[in-house]
């Protein structure tokens, strides 16, 4: 670990960005200095510790119900156990959150859009347990990335939309009928993940988080309803993707 | 000899032991510790955080190392002394460093570019021995690849 003799007594290292200019006068005290240090007794050497980043990169998405685990104490809102706000850590949660609509017969295809429900119990936010997001009205999503060595481009986080919603008999509904409004309790300003529509197929990007940054918001769903599809319980699953550079 | 000029020969004296003693403040000089040994090869850094916080910014990482801690003080023995830990500025930018002891120095913090008191009185040995725990603090930012940051240890020899 110790390398070699760095600098000698009383001569603080320098350090130049770019090719350095001597005139005569700075190079006789220089000159000067070396000969008297010279003679001096000591043998001087610098300790050189190496630091590396063991885990530079981190991506956490949650979108529904997630997971925080660790942490000191409780968080400052509603005695969240684990939290970033206490120093807990990003964990793994595999529940699939569904979001969902019934259409009264009568009101099939009239225009008016449907309001959508989850199953997903996540209001609070991991960040600081503070209540973001309604249940059951709302579905949150937030995340972060980080990344050591200076500022990267945004990770971005996107949907991978089948064609259409289907049913047990084969009848199709278009993901396109489905679309989201961003918001978030006591939030002002644009959201990291905002509103949209589903594509019919494909892959869409729905939000961006810049490195070290918690971002979060609360969709709320709704279904079109401005066509008149065969009855039926049409189903479809959406997999949401963050990559981070 | 009149009452004027006796002040006078009494004060110019000590008008001179003062100069001279601020003319002969202790310089510094880099105590040889080459025998020290760090029990980590390099210092791991991780996040202080897991997760960032809304702003961005919060991106500092801290990283932990053990040195054994043996410097040669031959040089000034039998003479008084102070002994500083100096962190100089150096890329890649500002570096927090907190460390605690043993007992044999005293444990502080300090910022790149400055220096701190660890020893203060006789040097009664030819070495001083103390296992110090480091703990850095840098901006994730400026951790690109392995990053050398170099601290000496310091005598004011009195």
């Amino acid at each position: 670990m110790h390398t070699n003799p760095a600098w000698h007594a009383g001569v603080q290292p320098t350090m130049s960005v770019g090719p350095e200019r001597f005139s005569a006068s700075t190079l006789r005290p220089a000159l000067a200095g070396a000969v008297l240090l010279a003679a001096g007794p000591t043998s001087v050497l610098a300790f050189t510790a190496t630091l590396t980043a063991a885990a530079p990169q981190t991506i956490y998405l949650q979108v529904g119900v997630g997971a925080f685990t660790g942490g000191t104490g409780t968080c400052p809102y509603n005695n969240v156990p684990s939290c970033y706000d206490n120093g807990g850590s990003p964990g793994n949660n595999p529940t699939v959150n569904t979001v969902s609509t019934s259409v009264p017969l009568a009101s099939v295809g009239n225009g008016t859009a449907q309001a959508m429900t989850t199953n997903s119990t996540a209001v609070d936010s991991y960040y600081d347990g503070y209540t973001f997001c309604t249940a059951p009205g709302q579905l949150y999503i937030g995340g972060f990335f980080r990344t050591a060595g200076g500022t990267t481009a945004a990770a971005q986080v996107t949907a991978t939309v089948p064609t259409a919603l289907t049913d047990p008999k084969g009848d199709t509904l278009p993901f396109s009928k489905i679309s989201w409004t961003s918001s978030g309790i006591g939030d002002a300003g644009a959201e990291p993940f905002p509103a949209g529509t589903f594509v019919n197929g494909g892959v869409q990007t729905v939000g961006t988080m810049a490195s070290n940054t918690w971002n979060e918001s609360c969709w709320t769903f709704s279904y079109a309803n401005n066509t008149v599809p065969a009855s039926g319980f049409y189903t479809g699953s959406v997999t949401y993707t963050m990559t981070a550079p | 000899m009149n009452s004027a000029h006796s002040r006078l020969t009494f004060f110019l004296p000590l008008a001179l032991t003062i100069i001279w003693a601020s003319a002969t403040q202790a310089k510094s000089i880099v105590i040889d510790d080459s025998a020290s040994q760090a029990i980590e090869p390099s210092v791991s850094m991780h996040w202080k955080t897991a997760a960032p916080s809304r702003s961005a910014g919060s991106d500092l990482m801290v990283g932990t190392t053990t040195i054994r801690v043996r410097m040669n003080l031959t040089p000034w023995l039998r003479h008084s002394g102070r002994i500083y830990l100096s962190l100089p500025a150096q890329p890649p930018g500002p570096i927090s460093l907190t460390w605690v002891t043993q007992g044999r120095l005293l444990p502080g913090q300090l910022q790149s570019g400055s220096r701190v008191l660890v020893y203060a009185g006789p040097i009664t040995s030819s070495f001083m021995e103390d296992t110090l725990t480091f703990q850095f603090t840098v901006a994730g930012s400026l951790i690109r690849g392995a990053v050398p940051v170099s601290y000496h240890f310091e005598m004011d020899a009195q």
